[in-house]
């Protein structure tokens, strides 16, 4: 089911100096558009730089992204797994969070409706889950990767 | 100026888009559905993203797909091209709100020239001429017939948020009004979400001439000549040229003038045509106005050498309009055929494809050998452009080109646009909206 999240991502900081510079404030502010990141404190040799970033309005009901339930079970592939593939267009993400352990690594059993990954549209973390039990044998994205509709996310074999 | 756009469009127009795109040094994202992965647009863009199954309601009409394909891929701005949905005013919305530029007008004038009886208020109040009409939409067709009787008739029943040559139907009696009011309300509500309707004294025997605009956030506007678009096929355009023959030099200057001071009366920025009816006294109406780049841009492109598209794209990042109205010169003759598939129940493969070319020729064409044309892709295959110093040499190099071209295992209305092309009647000068369908034997309006 869908959820939302606010990323608690934190953004990459130059190692040393005074504070940022345009270029690096600029970059900071597109990197917290892309996380959902709303609120960026940096604080460096006694100085302070704070950065807030407007909310737009949560979309409406119209624009409101396809709601997933589960994942899509596609054509046999080899060795009898089945492809997983995205039922939308977004960013995949392997973790809840940065810091976080996946969901799923390789070799690991999933039970249906358990979450496999989350794919990011429209700043709306969206819940990917299993729609049957069995054993994941490839991750085929790497995390943090722009996906496309019905794009191959993952290899599951039935047990 | 933009760094990468998002092409939220498929075909020839997609292309286009692409093309200005990589001249102005701007990466491209294309969208496509599931049964168009390898189409020529998901080809030639920087990026591709699959938005969603065929259905263009899936994929190219679904907004969040679309803009997650935008946000994901990191654009700062979406091209719609034109139909689909370049002139829906709540997706430049839901795209601002979402931090991405429309390329395209505000969308405020998106909605006000949507609405069209609004339009045509606005435009009448600035002293353009319409026709005599309903101010407001109509209630129902009680309503409606007190309407038709102070009028008179024929009349056309239009959709409100019309347009296109959609939505609409000709009443030549009381009778006939029932007829043509459902067919409006229904298309209206089925094509644009939209049973609202309203009247307008129809001319039996019209030119369809339109006016390009084009204009920065500045306010800095410039009109890029008239083309002439009377050839039609149940209200679809087939032929467009330019300039428009036999007008004067006196009205074409009043309609330019007439298309400058609607598209100022309501501060319009970026390109956009406004489109007239002129009557055979001469007197001419303003219908509507288109709010995107049009299908027949290459006329006014070729005629005067200004890319409306890239103009279109650097007005939207609120670059200023370098040209002054003296520096647009209209030179030579153009004219343009819109190719387009037959209506088919089912899917057909397309065997081969071949383009014409050569001096004063233009393709315009996204069709590859293999592609599958079925009834939910864009009808629209190739649009042919013929330039010449004189109409007569532009109207040579069309027929030779339309010989040549090659649109194999898919029915299309080619062997009449190649009639057309050597027709006598239409070699010796203007002809009205009426002239197709009486040359062809049949009722324009069935």
């Amino acid at each position: 089911m869908t959820s939302r999240r606010r990323a608690s991502t934190r953004p990459p900081v130059p190692p040393t100096g005074a504070l940022p510079d345009p270029g690096e404030l600029k970059r900071l502010a597109a990197l917290m558009a892309e996380s959902g990141l709303v609120e960026l404190e940096i604080e460096r040799a006694g100085e302070r730089v704070r950065l807030v970033r407007a909310v737009s309005p949560p979309p409406t009901a119209a624009e409101a992204p396809p709601v997933t339930r589960g994942i899509r079970r596609e054509s046999e592939a080899d060795g009898g797994a089945s492809t997983i593939t995205s039922p939308m267009v977004g960013t995949f993400h392997r973790a809840p969070a940065p810091e976080a352990p996946a969901f799923v690594e390789v070799g690991d059993v999933v039970e249906r409706g358990q979450v496999l990954c989350l794919v990011e549209a429209m700043k709306m973390m969206n819940e990917i889950e299993a729609e049957f039990r069995g054993r994941v044998t490839a991750i085929l994205v790497d995390n943090g990767r722009a996906i496309e509709y019905g794009e191959a996310l993952f290899l599951v074999e039935p047990v | 100026m933009f760094r990468k756009i998002l092409i939220a469009n498929r075909g020839e127009i997609a292309l286009r888009l692409i093309r200005a795109c990589r001249e102005l040094g701007i990466a491209t994202v294309a969208v496509c559905s599931t049964a168009e992965r390898e189409a020529l647009h998901s080809r030639l863009a920087d990026e591709r993203v699959c938005v969603g199954p065929e259905p263009p309601e899936d994929s190219y009409l679904n907004v969040p797909a679309l803009l997650s394909a935008g946000l994901s891929r990191r654009v700062d701005a979406v091209h719609p091209g034109y139909g689909l949905l370049a002139e829906n005013g709540d997706f430049a919305e839901a795209c601002e709100r979402s931090g991405l530029a429309f390329v395209g007008p505000r969308v405020r004038h998106l909605r006000l020239m949507g609405d069209k009886p609004r339009a045509r208020r606005i435009v009448e109040r600035a002293g353009i001429p319409v026709l005599p009409g309903s101010p407001e939409p109509l209630a129902d067709l009680a309503e409606a017939r007190v309407v038709a009787d102070e009028i008179g008739y024929p009349l056309l029943v239009k959709a409100a948020a019309g347009g296109g040559g959609r939505g609409l139907g000709v009443a030549r009696d009381p009778d006939g009004l029932a007829a043509a009011f459902t067919v409006a309300r229904s298309e209206g509500e089925r094509l644009f979400g939209n049973n609202l309707v309203y009247v307008e004294r129809y001319l039996e025997s019209a030119r369809h001439i339109e006016v390009q605009i084009v204009a920065d956030r500045d306010r800095r506007l410039l009109q890029l000549g008239e083309r002439d678009c009377s050839i039609q096929r149940d209200h679809q355009k087939m032929i467009a040229e330019g300039p428009a023959v036999g007008l004067g030099g006196e009205l074409r200057a009043r309609l330019a003038d007439a298309a400058v001071e609607a598209a100022r009366a309501v501060g319009y920025t970026n390109v956009g045509s406004v489109e007239f009816l002129i009557d055979p006294t001469g007197a001419f109406y303003f219908i509507e106005m288109n709010t995107r780049v049009q299908v027949e841009h290459g006329i006014p492109e070729t005629l005067t050498g200004v890319d409306l598209v890239q103009e279109g794209i650097r007005a939207a990042a609120g670059v200023p309009l370098a040209l002054t109205q003296k520096q647009v010169v209209v030179r030579g003759h153009a004219v343009e055929c819109r190719i387009r598939a037959e209506p088919a129940v089912g899917s057909a493969a397309l065997r081969g494809f071949h383009a014409p070319g050569g001096l004063g020729i233009r393709v315009e064409s996204a069709l590859q050998a293999g592609d599958v044309v079925s009834p939910a892709s864009d009808p629209l295959l190739a649009k042919v452009l013929a330039y010449g110093a004189t109409r007569a040499e532009a109207f040579s190099r069309l027929r030779a080109a339309l010989a040549e071209l090659v649109i194999d295992g898919v029915p299309t209305d080619l062997p009449l646009h190649r009639r057309l092309a050597a027709d006598p009647e239409l070699a010796r000068g203007a002809v009205s909206t009426r002239w197709l369908a009486e040359r062809e034997g049949g009722d324009a309006e069935e």
